[in-house]
């Protein structure tokens, strides 16, 4: 072989990654010729002259350097009343704002005792939920489920959905419909199932996935959660882009009151395989394209849905349509 | 692509773990400053080391460094994890010091001449004579400055394997080439390293300014 091509093989050769064959190939070749052996030596001893340099330590306090740095780089955050920071503190503790507002709601919190306390009785809430162990839901329990699910009416398709309007509001979270009562124009809406373990709630998910369990409701207070419905609504730009679909639909089961509310809501993630009751307030459907992060956040913080979807005509848009004599099973 | 990258310094071998990383950059995500002080300090000498070996000299590379980490906190909401996180830290050290390098056109020949010696951690009995001291420090300078003489993009290969000991896969990753590209341009760059090297030691360091 030539030794020009035998040279090619040196960096590699050095570094073990040539295949057996190739090695001794390089190895008999170097034996037999005094130019490529010393063109090797050479290329060997150089590099250990490197591997020697010694690597350096950063002088001073780069880290004291780095914060002054960091300050003057950042735009002084612009004022966030109460009133604002009430309404951003659920994306915040989920450092879902934009970076001028995550630091303008930072700033805002070290500030005001009152709102501090708010994001911590928030963050709380959050951690408590995260860490309530899970529940195995009865062995049976899809099979009493499956019996009472109508067959699908219509399937729906995401991607014929108009891009700007539907996509951000979806991505958003958009969600629901009440089942008790009805919501108007939708006698679709899933039934409640019969009570068989007052922990449990029941998921239909579209994708016929086996059902999953959840856990013990963490009830929220009212007003952080209405805050985040209508933040959702809002400001659907803000939330980050959802990775993937989830599609869903929660078939809630009446929880016991607590607290003096009706029944817990549920959320199903429809991938993730977690569901947990989020709220007391009358059971809903649950229809989003956020992650599971999102979604879990923005569940957590549903409450009165009902009076919220009146406020907001376009969540009746994402609906099911009321069953036509087209759709009925032939 | 998701792989754990090993951080080698000097003798011993870091291994990563990604998931304290993941809670790391979590809490990073969240507004803790101490999060990411803790995750400056704990990345900082890797960072510091591949700019001083690319650029020449330790001012230019607190600056890198600094500016790295300044970009970092800046995506940091944005980072999702399809790279780790020491992959991302290195390729934005190495494109901010390619972008530095070609910037400020500077003469190719950098000098490292604020490199500490590097000798804090040898016991005193380790410690070599005066003579052998010196002889190490003109080594060392020997090789900085014909590495410093190589094109950005050589630099950043060679300062990655070797000084940062970084797989070929990890250099791909970083590098954003392919694992045939990573080979050809490391044989390039050493092959320029050891002839320059070659020259150098035969006393004809002037073809260093070609």
């Amino acid at each position: 072989m030539r030794c020009s091509r035998i040279e090619r093989r040196f960096s590699e050769y050095l570094d073990g990654m040539l295949p057996p064959g190739a090695e001794a190939e390089v190895e008999a070749h170097v034996g037999a010729c005094g130019d490529c052996r010393a063109a090797l030596n050479m290329l060997k001893s150089s590099l250990e002259a490197l591997d020697g340099a010694r690597v350096a330590r950063p002088a001073g306090d780069l880290w004291t350097a780095f914060q002054a740095r960091l300050a003057a780089s950042e735009p002084p955050p612009a004022p966030v009343l109460c009133s604002q920071a009430e309404e951003l503190l659920p994306a915040y503790v989920d450092a879902a704002l934009a970076p001028e507002e995550q630091s303008g709601v930072r700033a805002h919190l070290q500030t005001c005792r009152r709102c501090a306390a708010s994001a911590e009785a928030l963050q709380g809430s959050l951690a408590l939920l995260e860490a309530l162990p899970p529940a195995a839901p009865p062995p049976d329990l899809w099979e009493r489920i499956a019996a009472r699910l109508e067959p699908p009416r219509r399937r729906w398709n995401l991607a014929a959905w108009p891009a700007a309007g539907f996509a951000t509001a979806l991505a958003a979270v958009l969600l629901v419909a009440a089942l008790r009562p009805p919501l108007p124009g939708c006698p679709n809406s899933p039934s409640v199932a019969p009570g068989h373990n007052n922990d449990m709630v029941a998921v239909a998910p579209l994708t016929e996935r086996p059902p999953v369990q959840i856990q013990r409701s963490q009830a929220l207070r009212e007003k952080g959660a209405r805050v985040a419905v209508r933040q959702a609504l809002r400001r659907p730009r803000r939330m980050r882009a959802p990775r993937r679909t989830l599609l869903a639909r929660a078939t809630p089961q009446r929880l016991p009151a607590r607290r003096g509310h009706e029944a817990p809501v549920a959320a199903h993630d429809g991938e993730m395989g977690t569901l947990k009751p989020v709220a007391t307030q009358p059971p809903v459907v649950i229809v989003s394209r956020h992650s599971a992060a999102q979604l879990k956040k923005l569940a957590l913080s549903l409450a009165p849905v009902g009076e919220s979807l009146e406020k907001a005509p376009r969540l009746n848009e994402l609906l099911p349509d009321p069953p036509t004599e087209s759709d009925a099973p032939q | 692509m998701r792989s754990t990258v090993m951080m080698r310094a000097e003798a011993r071998t870091v291994v990563l773990a990604p998931d304290a990383d993941s809670r790391l950059l979590e809490r990073c995500r969240n507004g803790d400053t101490s999060a990411f002080e803790t995750l400056f300090r704990k990345y900082h000498g890797y960072v510091y080391n591949v700019a001083l070996g690319m650029l020449g000299n330790g001012e230019d590379a607190s600056d890198v460094t600094q500016e790295t980490f300044l970009r970092i906190h800046r995506g940091i909401a944005r980072f999702r994890g399809d790279a780790s996180l020491t992959t991302w830290l290195y390729r934005v050290t190495v494109n901010l010091c390619i972008s530095e390098i070609r910037r400020r056109s500077r003469s190719r020949l950098q000098y490292f001449d604020d490199l500490a010696p590097g000798d804090e951690d040898r016991e005193s009995s380790d410690l070599p004579s005066p003579e052998e001291a010196a002889e190490s420090q003109e080594q060392r300078r020997t090789v900085q400055r014909i590495l410093a003489a190589l094109p950005p993009d050589y630099r950043a290969i060679m300062v990655l394997r070797h000084f940062q000991q970084l797989a070929y896969e990890e250099i791909a990753e970083v590098l954003q080439i392919s694992l045939s590209q990573v080979k050809t341009r490391l044989f390039r760059a050493r092959r320029m390293f050891k002839d320059r090297y070659q020259v150098f030691m035969g006393g004809e360091g002037a073809l260093l300014a070609d």
